[in-house]
C-alpha cells in the first residue's frame, strides 16, 4: 500500500513535468507487426455495407477495390506477399460496423481496415482504430471527423463533404444565382456533418438556410422534411442523404409541382439515384470526387479510369462502372502503393509512413494525389455531375 | 524550559499560527486520506455498478436476440463513453458464459476469458483482479428476464485511474493546503508584527525609561506612537494607552521625588542637628551631614569610614531604638559622644530605620545637649548642696564626736604633761591609738562628704549598687539612728553591676533616705506615735535588672498626688523647706541611667521606692569607661 502511494505521488510529480510529452495509453499496446502478416499473405479488413439500403455504395466500391486488388494479386501480390480482402456486410449499421471491425481486428487479425462505407459507421470506429493502432485506408465518406484534428491511422483518400457543400453553395449561389437555399440531410452523423458544411459555406455568401428537413437513417420518412422545405419556397435543396430517401424527396417534390434545383452529394450513389429517379431525375445535380466514369473503356480518355473500366468488366463483368467503384478502385491503388513503399518488413507504423510520403502521384484522373505530414486526404477535387437522360454528365 | 519560551512574542505567535494551521492541514489531509479516498473508490464502484446496471437494462433485449452487434456496440459505448477512464473493459456473456461482446479490441488480457467462463452470476459482485500489468475491479451484474438470469456484465474498472483520481485529489488538496499555510504563513507574520511592533516600541520606551531618561515622552516619535495607538481600539492600543499614562505620571512623581529628595537632601545638608545614616547591621556611617562633621571635628570622609560606636558609648539596642521613648521621640538620650580632640559631647539620639541605596539603613538624629547636661549637673549639685546644708548639723555632729575624742584625749594627754606625771603606757598607748583612730573616722567622713560634694561630670561607670548604700550607709547612717529610726539593709551580695555613677546615685539614695526619715519623723509627729521608725534598704535583681527598694513606715503619700510627686516644684514640705526638685532630679538622674524609679504607698503606713536599672553585663565601649 506505502509502495503504492509512493508510486501515486511520483507519477503525480512526474505527470507534472512530462505534461507536454504525455501519451495515450493505448499507443503503447499496439503490437508492431505479426498482425495480419504471413509469409505470402497480407490479410486487410473492410467492414461495408453490402445490402439494406446502402448496399449499392458497398457493392460498388468492394467491386471497383476487389478489381485491382485482384489484379495485383494476379501479378504476383506486393513483394510477395498477396493481399486477401475479409469483407464484412454491416448494412450501414454503426453497430454492426463496430462488431465486424472487432471482429476484424480481434478475430481475423486484419493488418489494416479499408474501403469502409459511411459517416456514422466510420466515425463509430474511431475508438478502436486508436485502441489498436489500425490504419483505416479509404472512406467513403467526407465527414470532418475523419479530417480534423488529424488522425494518423486514419487515411483519407476523397475530398470531404465540406469541400463538395462548399462546390454546391458556390455552384447555387454564384453560377445560379439562387439566394433561397434548403439543407435536406440524413439525422446523424453524416447528415450534420453536410449540414454544417452548407451552413458555413453559405456564411460566406451571408447566407443562412432557409429550411432544414431531415430524415431517419434507414427509413425512407422524408414527407416532413418536405413539408417545410416545400412551405420554405426555396429555390435549391442541398441533399445530405442515400440514393432511396433522396429519390423519394425529389419524386415526392415533383408530384407537388415544387422543383427547386437538386443538389446531392456524392454519397448519395448518383448512379442508382439517376436509375430510381428515372425522368424525374432530369436536372438533378451531384458533385462528385471522382471523375464520372462511362461504361464503356473505348469512349473514356482518363486513363485510370479507363483502367478501372476494364479491370472491373474483367472481375466483375455483370457490374457497371459507377463513380463508387472508382473510388474503391483508386482507394485499393493507394493501399497497394502503400504496401509497395514499405517494402517486405511491413508493420503498420512503417505503411502509414509509407502513405503519408505519397506525394503527386498520378492516379491517372488528371488530378494528382498528394499527402502531407498533417494533410491525411489524398484528392481535394470536387465534380459537378447533372442527370441528363438518366446518365450523369460532367456540368459544362 | 522549552526552546518555545526562548522565543520573541513575535515568533510565539508567529510559530503558534503556522503550527496551528499545519497541524490542521494535516488533519484534513488524514481526513482526505481516510474518509475521502474510501468514499471516492467506493463512490466509483457504485458508478460502476451502475453502468453495468444500465447496461444489464439495455442489452437484455439483444441477449435474447443474440444481436451481437448491438452488445458489443453497447459495450463499447460504455468503453468509450463519458467514464472511458474508469471503465477498463466491458463483457457480455450469456448464461453459461459464452461472451457475447465485450471491448477487447487487441486481445484478451490476463485470465478474463476463464473468469467469464466459471462465474454463475446470479448477483451483483466485485472482484480484485489482477490485469496484466493493471489491477481492475471485476464488477460482475447479471442480466435478469423475469427470475432467470440469462446473461451477465461485467465490467473492469481501472483501479489505476481510481488512484489517479485519488492522486490528483491529493494534489489539489496539497496544492490548496499549501496555499492556505502560504496565505496562513504571512497573515500570521503580519498578524505577530501587527501585536508585537507596538509592544517592541513600548520596550524600547521602557528601557529607556529605566536609564532614566525622561524627555523622550516628550519627542516626536512618542507622540508618533501615541497618535497612531488613536486609530486603532484593542488591547495593545489600552496597553500602550495605560503605558503612556504609566509613563508620564512616573515622570511627574518622579519630578515631585527628585524635588522631595532635594527638599530632604537640603533639610540634612542644613539641619541643626548632626544626622547620621547608618548601615543597619554593621552601623558603619554612610553618611552624614555637615553639621555632624563641623560638631565632630571629623571630616565626611573620616567619619564614612568608622561606624557609630567609634563616636560614643553606645550599645547596639540603643541605636535599634528598642528603648524608645515615645514622649520624647528620643531613643536614647544624654549618650556621650566624643569629638576628634576627645572633647566629650552629650547628645540625644533619635533614630528611625529607612532605605537608603537599597539598603537597611538608619538614620540616626543627635542633638547636642552637652550644655543641658552642664544645667543638669549644676542644678543636681545645688540640690545636693541644699542636701548637705540641711544635714550640716547631723554632720557637724557627726565630726564633732571624733573631735571631741580627739579633744578628750589630747587634753588627757595636756593634763599629765602639766602634772609632769609619767603616762602610764597603756593609757598612753590606748589614747594615742584612739585619737588616731577618731582621726581617721573624721577624715573619712570629710573625704565622703568632699567626694559627696564633688560636682561631676554625666558620665557612666560600673558601680555596684550595694557599694554605694554602703557608702551612704556611713555618712547618714549614724544620724539616723540618733533620730532612733532603725536603717536596716537587706543587701543581695550577688548583685550585678549597673552603668551609672556613683555620686550621683549616692545622691539619689541619700535624698531617699532623708525623704523616708522625714516622713517617719513627720508622722511620729503627726501622730505622736511611739513606735519605732524603720527604713529598709533591700537589693535584689529581677529579669536582668538591679533593683532598690527603699521602705519606711512614715506618713505615706495620698494615691492622688503619686503621679505628681516626680514633677519640677512639686512639694508637700512647708514653704522654706524644700524646693521640690528633689524627686524630679533623681527620676532624670535614674532615666540618665536607663533606669526607672515607682513609688507605692499606703497613706498611715508607709511608702516603698522601687528603682530598678538594666544590669550590665558587657560593653561595646570598654575604652570609654576608663576615661573619666
Amino acid at each position: 500500500m506505502t509502495r503504492h502511494r509512493i508510486n501515486h505521488w511520483l507519477s503525480g510529480a512526474l505527470l507534472l513535468l512530462c505534461v507536454a510529452c504525455s501519451m495515450p495509453p493505448e499507443t503503447g499496446s499496439v503490437q508492431d507487426s505479426g498482425n495480419g502478416i504471413s509469409d505470402n499473405e497480407i490479410v486487410i479488413g473492410s467492414s461495408l455495407a453490402l445490402g439494406g439500403h446502402a448496399g449499392y455504395l458497398g457493392t460498388q466500391m468492394i467491386q471497383g477495390a476487389m478489381s485491382y486488388l485482384s489484379h495485383i494479386n494476379r501479378q504476383g501480390g506486393v513483394h510477395g506477399r498477396n493481399i486477401r480482402l475479409v469483407v464484412m456486410d454491416d448494412g450501414y449499421n454503426p453497430s454492426q460496423c463496430l462488431y465486424n471491425t472487432q471482429q476484424l481486428i480481434l478475430e481475423k487479425k486484419v493488418f489494416a481496415l479499408f474501403c469502409y462505407v459511411g459517416t456514422p459507421t466510420t466515425v463509430r470506429i474511431i475508438p478502436l482504430i486508436n485502441e489498436a493502432g489500425i490504419p483505416l485506408v479509404g472512406m467513403f465518406t467526407g465527414a470532418q471527423r475523419l479530417r480534423q484534428p488529424v488522425n494518423p491511422f486514419l487515411i483519407n483518400i476523397r475530398a470531404s463533404y465540406y469541400q463538395e457543400t462548399q462546390a454546391a453553395v458556390d455552384l447555387i449561389v454564384k453560377r445560379k444565382g439562387l439566394t433561397r437555399v434548403a439543407v435536406f440531410y440524413q439525422y446523424d452523423e453524416y447528415g450534420f456533418d453536410g449540414l454544417r458544411g452548407t451552413e458555413i459555406a453559405l456564411k460566406h455568401h451571408d447566407l443562412v438556410p432557409v429550411a432544414k428537413g431531415s430524415y431517419i437513417r434507414g427509413t425512407l420518412d422524408v414527407e416532413a422534411g418536405l413539408t417545410q422545405i416545400v412551405r420554405s419556397d426555396a429555390q435549391a435543396v442541398v441533399m445530405i442523404g442515400t440514393y432511396d430517401s433522396c429519390a423519394k424527396f425529389i419524386r415526392l417534390a415533383r408530384q407537388q409541382n415544387f422543383t427547386p434545383l437538386f443538389h446531392n452529394v456524392s454519397f448519395v450513389g448518383s448512379k442508382e439515384l439517376a436509375r430510381r429517379l428515372g425522368p424525374d431525375g432530369e436536372g438533378v445535380i451531384v458533385t462528385q470526387v471522382v471523375p464520372p466514369p462511362s461504361s464503356d473503356p473505348a469512349r473514356e480518355d482518363l486513363p485510370g479510369v479507363k483502367e478501372y473500366i476494364r479491370l472491373l468488366n474483367q472481375y466483375y463483368p455483370d457490374s457497371r462502372a459507377s463513380f463508387v467503384g472508382l473510388e474503391g478502385y483508386i482507394n485499393a491503388k493507394i493501399l497497394v502503393e502503400g504496401l509497395e513503399r514499405s517494402g517486405r518488413n511491413l508493420t503498420r507504423q512503417s505503411f502509414i509512413r509509407a502513405i503519408k510520403s505519397v506525394n503527386d502521384f498520378d492516379l491517372g484522373i488528371k488530378n494528382r494525389l498528394s499527402f502531407g505530414p498533417n494533410d491525411n486526404q489524398g484528392l481535394d477535387q470536387v465534380y459537378y455531375t447533372v442527370i441528363r437522360n438518366g446518365n450523369l454528365v460532367l456540368l459544362p | 524550559m522549552t526552546p518555545f519560551s526562548h522565543l520573541t512574542l513575535k515568533n510565539k505567535i508567529f510559530i503558534s499560527c503556522l503550527g496551528v494551521t499545519l497541524l490542521v492541514s494535516i488533519i484534513i489531509a488524514l481526513f482526505t486520506r481516510s474518509l475521502l479516498i474510501s468514499s471516492l473508490t467506493r463512490e466509483l464502484k457504485n458508478r460502476g455498478i451502475g453502468i453495468a446496471q444500465s447496461i444489464a437494462d439495455s442489452s437484455r433485449v439483444f441477449i435474447l436476440t443474440d444481436n451481437r452487434a448491438e452488445l458489443t456496440s453497447l459495450a463499447y459505448d460504455a468503453r468509450y463513453g463519458n467514464r472511458k477512464d474508469l471503465v477498463k473493459y466491458l463483457i457480455i456473456s450469456d448464461n453459461s458464459g459464452n461472451m457475447l461482446a465485450h471491448t477487447f479490441t487487441t486481445g484478451f488480457v490476463g485470465p478474463i476469458k476463464t473468469i467469464v467462463k466459471q462465474q454463475p452470476v446470479n448477483d451483483v459482485s466485485i472482484k480484485n483482479l489482477e490485469m496484466g500489468p493493471h489491477w481492475v475491479f471485476h464488477i460482475t451484474v447479471p442480466v435478469t428476464e423475469g427470475i432467470y438470469t440469462i446473461g451477465s456484465i461485467q465490467m473492469g474498472l481501472d483501479k489505476q485511474h481510481i488512484d489517479n483520481l485519488i492522486a490528483q485529489l491529493r494534489w489539489i488538496f496539497l496544492s490548496f493546503l499549501s496555499m492556505v499555510t502560504l496565505i496562513f504563513f504571512f497573515l500570521s507574520h503580519r498578524l505577530a508584527l501587527f501585536i508585537t511592533r507596538p509592544i517592541a516600541s513600548l520596550i524600547r520606551y521602557t528601557d529607556l525609561l529605566t536609564q532614566g531618561n525622561f524627555d523622550i515622552i516628550d519627542s516626536q516619535s512618542f507622540q508618533t506612537l501615541k497618535h497612531e495607538i488613536k486609530t486603532r481600539n484593542d488591547e495593545i492600543s489600552k496597553l500602550t494607552d495605560s503605558f503612556i499614562k504609566m509613563t508620564t505620571r512616573l515622570r511627574d512623581s518622579t519630578r515631585s521625588l527628585k524635588d522631595s529628595q532635594k527638599k530632604y537632601r537640603s533639610l540634612f545638608k542644613s539641619g541643626p542637628n548632626p544626622i547620621f545614616v547608618v548601615e543597619k547591621t554593621t552601623f558603619d556611617i554612610l553618611d552624614a551631614n555637615p553639621n555632624a562633621t563641623e560638631l565632630f571635628g571629623y571630616t565626611r570622609q573620616e567619619l564614612v569610614r568608622m561606624t557609630l560606636f567609634d563616636l560614643g558609648e553606645l550599645d547596639t539596642a540603643s541605636v535599634e531604638g528598642e528603648s524608645f521613648d515615645p514622649e520624647t521621640r528620643v531613643h536614647r538620650s544624654k549618650v556621650r559622644f566624643f569629638k576628634k580632640n576627645g572633647d566629650p559631647v552629650f547628645v540625644n539620639i533619635h533614630t528611625s530605620p529607612a532605605e537608603h541605596a537599597k539598603e537597611d539603613v538608619i538614620i540616626v538624629g543627635t542633638t547636642d545637649i552637652t550644655e543641658l547636661v552642664e544645667k543638669d549637673s549644676q542644678l543636681i549639685q545645688a540640690s545636693k548642696m541644699a542636701n548637705l546644708e540641711k544635714m550640716s548639723a547631723g554632720i557637724a555632729h557627726e565630726i564633732n564626736q571624733p573631735l571631741n575624742a580627739i579633744k578628750m584625749g589630747s587634753e588627757y594627754l595636756c593634763m599629765i604633761y602639766e602634772k609632769q606625771q609619767a603616762v602610764p603606757p597603756e593609757n598612753l598607748n590606748m589614747v594615742i591609738t584612739e585619737i588616731s583612730s577618731q582621726v581617721t573616722r573624721a577624715a573619712e567622713i570629710v573625704s565622703r562628704l568632699k567626694s559627696f560634694s564633688r560636682k561631676v561630670d554625666f558620665s557612666r561607670e560600673v558601680v555596684n549598687v550595694n557599694t554605694c548604700i554602703l557608702s551612704v550607709h556611713k555618712i547618714i547612717g549614724r544620724q539616723i539612728t540618733l533620730q532612733n529610726i532603725d536603717l536596716s539593709l537587706e543587701l543581695d551580695k550577688k548583685i550585678a553591676s549597673i552603668l551609672a555613677h556613683n555620686n550621683r546615685l549616692e545622691q539619689v539614695l541619700f535624698n531617699l533616705i532623708t525623704n523616708a526619715r522625714d516622713a517617719i519623723n513627720e508622722r511620729i509627729e503627726a501622730m505622736n506615735l511611739t513606735d519605732p521608725g524603720k527604713i529598709i534598704i533591700k537589693t535584689f535583681s529581677i529579669n536582668d535588672h538591679v533593683g532598690i527598694d527603699i521602705e519606711d513606715n512614715g506618713t505615706g503619700i495620698d494615691p492622688a498626688i503619686t503621679e505628681s510627686i516626680f514633677e519640677s516644684f512639686y512639694t508637700t514640705k512647708p514653704m522654706g523647706e524644700g524646693l521640690g526638685l528633689g524627686l524630679p532630679i533623681i527620676k532624670g538622674i535614674v532615666k540618665d541611667y536607663n533606669g526607672t524609679i515607682t513609688v507605692s504607698s499606703r497613706p498611715g503606713r508607709g511608702t516603698v521606692f522601687k528603682i530598678l536599672f538594666p544590669a550590665y553585663i558587657g560593653s561595646h565601649f570598654p575604652k570609654e569607661l576608663n576615661t573619666p
